[in-house]
């Protein structure tokens, strides 16, 4: 690889460029207040759960869609009504630290990128980053949830799967699958184990598999699935491991 | 070099992001769900010759007869062009009502023959399951479609395939008084139908050799039974055992080097067994009474078989050279021609008690199961995947016909013959 004079240059006025915005950056948010650190997080385990992030709100959330009872058809969500109180989040907020009281409301959303901006910023009292949304928590609750509505998706085109016979039942298939957000697959399912299988059903093995494929196959792209649960840093919905058995 | 940094700083965070979404487990899910029916296959007619929807015919009916599915076509139901053949518009086939299509094209070659492309979709999954190309003879255009169908019923159950098969069985006709019997010959759908002896002399048992290619049969000679062995494809027949002797029942070992028989002599009935090709017989069995019915496991290192030696009808299993006999029956009634199944998992036999039925119990005795309800049935037979006996089932009324039961449970289905028919023998798959 062969770089000219121009380029050397260029590249040694980026680095140098660089280096000077992060010092000047570095001191600015020495000078500044400090935002206040998010208050440390209480984890509690639930056994009831429901289709919502957890994280905390910057805002009063509308109440979540009640999932439907298991074996009913999906149906939409009820209308938002705002008096309704929002669920108990599993991770509640501790209690703030005295001396660094947290915000109660945090800063428009909108961006700070102004004309300025290659001015670094001044020291006003205004947070240091432009304001973004609360990261969805995948906690339990939640992937208890999406595992719940996902389950309610293809339930229907499993039940039309025909039991191709006795002891094809004891035979469970797991598939992996990667889903886009809009609900579509991101690439071939793999499978990942198949467990049951012994002399008297062996031969059914390969047929299970098959059944496996058509559920998800049939019913996909996946609708309704919960956007801010697609991809956490505790995973999401785009990564799913489908077990599939006879009944 | 610029275009480079800007990509790299680019990528960055979103690598990060799948690195974290990489590290967590996927969720969990799992569903459970389907029905007890049968599955609906669509057979609509093959493009590309005159003969597409005959082989489509046959295709559906070989699938109904397996009594694993529900076929529909290829009347009724839309057709497709070639092209479509390897990729079908599932939707529309879904919409149809299929759970699975079948479809195909024939092509005629160079040399006169025909090759037929056969193809297996999974419609709901809206995939491909399987394909195969078979190239046949003209005249032979039904076993492109036996092959086709037992490709489908192979994939779709896990069983091994027993629809290109054939079917040789005693044709009855004629007064009762003065009955007619020849040894006839059929593919296992009842086409093809053609007598391979005359009729001069009455004949029973017939069996296959491992091969298909050779029976082995008992045949009234002199009014003595006698075992002779038949070459299909020549018409040529011999005697197993030269001289005036009784013997019957014979039946070929798995590797079609040895056919054992019942020997009448001395007052005794014993098993035989010989070279196929001729030779001095070997006695396997001693005791008194009548030792009868032998046939091998499919391993060839048994042999069950009935004898009254012990006052009734019941079987016994021994090894291979006659060693180690032992009753394996204890049922109520008595029990008679037993056939071990080519998956060596079950024998089958006929119970007389009362009525005869055809049942299936472990080779150690144990399990059994009555399959048939008829008044006589009786005379089993194996497919050669051992999923089901053909059997002859005759009427209070007289007249013999040929049945076939499945052993997982269900009806016997009739097997189309032009007479009266009696001692079915199932061919093994054809090659």
């Amino acid at each position: 690889m062969n770089f000219d004079r121009a380029e050397w240059t260029g590249t040694g006025a980026a680095i140098v460029f660089h280096v000077a915005l992060i010092a000047a950056l570095s001191m600015s948010l020495a000078s500044v207040n400090r935002a206040p650190e998010p208050p440390s997080m209480e984890v509690e385990l639930v056994d009831e759960v429901g289709l919502q992030s957890a994280a905390p709100q910057p805002y009063i959330p509308p109440p979540p869609s009640q999932a439907p009872e298991m074996g009913e058809a999906i149906e939409p969500a009820p209308a938002p009504r705002v008096e309704a109180p929002p669920p108990t989040p599993s991770i509640k907020p501790a209690p703030p630290r005295p001396q660094r009281s947290a915000p109660r409301k945090p800063a428009p959303r909108v961006s700070r990128l102004g004309d300025d901006f290659l001015e670094g910023i001044t020291g006003s009292d205004a947070p240091s980053r432009p304001a973004r949304p609360a990261a969805a928590t995948f906690d339990a609750r939640a992937k208890a949830s999406v595992a719940a509505l996902f389950q309610r998706l293809v339930q229907p085109c499993a039940d039309q799967q025909v039991n191709p016979g006795p002891g094809a039942n004891r035979i469970r298939v797991t598939l992996n699958l990667r889903l886009r957000p809009s609900g579509t697959l991101a690439g071939t399912p793999r499978i990942v184990r198949v467990s049951g299988v012994d002399d008297d059903n062996a031969r059914f093995e390969e047929r299970v598999k098959d059944l496996a494929i058509a559920v998800y196959r049939e019913c996909a792209p996946f609708r309704g699935l919960p956007p801010e649960l697609y991809r956490t840093a505790e995973g999401g919905w785009s990564n799913i491991n489908l077990t599939y058995k006879l009944p | 070099m610029r275009r480079s940094l800007a990509l790299l700083a680019l990528c960055l965070p979103a690598a990060s992001a799948l690195a974290q979404e990489e590290g967590a487990p996927p969720v969990e899910v799992e569903v459970v769900g389907g029905q007890n029916s049968q599955l609906t296959v669509a057979v609509p007619a093959m493009p590309g010759q005159a003969l597409g929807r005959g082989i489509s015919e046959v295709i559906a009916s070989d699938l109904r007869a397996t009594g694993a599915f529900t076929p529909i076509g290829p009347g009724g139901i839309g057709t497709y062009g070639q092209a479509q053949a390897a990729a079908p518009a599932y939707g529309e086939w879904r919409s149809a009502g299929a759970g699975a299509l079948v479809s195909g094209y024939v092509e005629p070659r160079a040399d006169g023959r025909l090759t037929v492309a056969c193809y297996l979709h999974d419609v709901t999954a809206g995939r491909m399951l399987a394909n195969q190309g078979f190239t046949v003879a003209q005249g032979d255009w039904r076993r492109a479609a036996h092959k086709c169908a037992d490709l489908v019923y192979s994939r779709l159950t896990g069983q091994g395939a027993f629809l290109d098969t054939r079917i040789v069985y005693v044709a009855e006709s004629g007064p009762r008084t003065n009955r007619l019997k020849r040894i006839a010959i059929m593919d296992s759908d009842g086409s093809n139908h053609r007598y391979l002896t005359a009729g001069r002399a009455t004949v029973t048992m017939p069996r296959f050799s491992p091969r298909g290619d050779r029976l082995v049969y008992t045949g009234m000679l002199a009014r003595k039974p006698r075992v002779f062995v038949l070459d299909i494809a020549s018409g040529r027949e011999r005697l197993l055992v030269p001289g005036g002797q009784i013997t019957f029942a014979p039946r070929f070992s798995p590797d079609g080097r040895r056919i054992v028989f019942s020997w009448a002599r001395s007052g005794n009935t014993d098993i035989y067994v010989v070279n196929a090709e001729g030779g001095n017989p070997v006695r396997l069995t001693s005791a008194p009474g009548v030792d009868t019915s032998p046939s091998f496991s499919p391993d060839g290192s048994r042999i069950v078989f009935e004898s009254d030696r012990g006052g009734t009808q019941q079987l016994y299993v021994m090894n291979a050279d006659g060693s180690g006999q032992r009753r394996i029956s204890f049922g109520g009634g008595r029990y008679a021609s037993p056939v071990w199944s080519p998956r060596g998992d079950l024998i089958a036999f006929t119970r007389i008690a009362g009525s005869f039925n055809i049942g299936v119990m472990s080779p150690s005795g144990g399990s059994a199961r009555i399959l048939t309800n008829g008044w006589q049935d009786e005379g089993p037979s194996w497919a050669p995947n051992g999923q089901f006996v053909m059997f002859n089932r005759i009427a209070r009324g007289g007249g013999s016909t040929l049945f076939a039961v499945p052993i997982s449970g269900g009806p016997a289905r009739r097997m189309p013959t032009p007479q009266d028919g009696s001692d079915p023998s199932w061919s093994p798959l054809q090659s």
